[in-house]
């Protein structure tokens, strides 16, 4: 059945987007990204949209440039965490990859904006295996298990995760990937 | 323990217990060891970023099946065995009926099958099923 909320959501350019919505500041060139994983050792070079999740199919990162930076970097890696230790996992190896892409071809991407209000709508629409039309889709971290009640609750204390569909992803470039030990977490 | 945490948990040992023949004691010592208990008392854990059946999806496909997958081919059986689990609107499936149960655990019993039946390996699967 057609998602009533999903379909007032239309993709628009980056660049026709206020960037402090995001965090960023135009000045930069360079923007950065972090994807946290609980199985390092397995991840190719080369990101692909796999999986199910929040959005349907896609590669799942948060911002790791602007003034949400260092929070999109400890998210990916609680993330990694709790994938490689929670059930254990005997194939375990979390850690963080972080990619790059210039600013101007960031900019050239179509996005979705997903606001809290239609968070629920566009999840029941998407998931679990749906892509967007558009290159990015952007939206809340969510909470999603409340007990009797619509099952989404956004968390204003997390930052917003970007997923890259299939014909974004080799736009990123992988720049450095750090393994994650328990005793630094 | 909070209500969600409950919840989580409670839907762990239905699933588990119809589909794996697990006690709630078994599934209780599976998320203590496994810190997902642990992970429960933070109500800002990201394991409540998604549902609950997502955390057991793994524990359904046998170990040996997992490490003679392809990762993309692992993590997208994971993904369609946390499917198989959900409602259309991604919560926890929970079956009133037997037959239901049973049929939900042909379905899951045929994909792990179907999966391993890729791989090209002849050491038999250690069958999850009760």
């Amino acid at each position: 059945m057609p998602n009533p909320v999903s379909r007032t959501l239309r993709p628009t350019r980056l660049g026709q987007v206020d960037l402090t919505v995001l965090g960023l500041d135009g000045a930069d060139t360079i923007v950065r990204f972090v994807h946290g994983t609980g199985r390092l050792d397995e991840f190719n070079s080369q990101p692909k949209s796999i999986g199910t999740g929040d959005f349907g199919r896609g590669f799942y990162v948060f911002l790791a440039s602007g003034t949400h930076g260092m929070w999109g970097v400890r998210t990916a890696s609680n993330w990694a965490r709790v994938k490689a230790f929670s059930p254990y996992d005997p194939l375990a190896s979390p850690g963080i990859i972080i990619y790059e892409m210039a600013m101007d071809e960031f900019l050239s991407l179509s996005v979705l904006l997903v606001p809290k209000s239609s968070l629920g709508g566009v999840f029941g629409l998407l998931h679990p295996d749906e892509s967007s039309e558009a290159d990015v889709v952007v939206g809340s971290l969510v909470r999603r298990n409340v007990v009797g009640a619509e099952g989404v609750a956004a968390r204003m204390d997390y930052p917003a995760q970007l997923k890259f569909e299939d014909r974004a992803c080799p736009r990123l470039r992988e720049v450095d990937r750090q393994p994650i030990t328990e005793s630094v977490l | 323990m909070s209500d969600d945490a409950r919840w989580f948990l409670d839907t762990w040992v239905d699933q588990l217990g119809h589909l794996a023949g697990w006690s709630r004691r078994e599934v209780e010592e599976w998320a203590n060891r496994s810190r997902l208990l642990a992970e429960l008392s933070n109500e800002n854990s990201l394991v409540y970023h998604r549902h609950p059946q997502y955390w057991i999806s793994r524990t359904l496909i046998p170990e040996g099946l997992q490490s003679r997958l392809d990762p993309l081919d692992r993590i997208e059986l994971e993904a369609r065995v946390s499917s198989l689990l959900s409602d259309p609107d991604g919560t926890p499936k929970r079956p009133s009926e037997r037959d239901g149960w049973d049929a939900l655990r042909s379905d899951l019993t045929r994909l792990i099958q179907d999966a391993a039946a890729k791989t090209d390996t002849r050491e038999p699967l250690v069958s999850f099923v009760a």
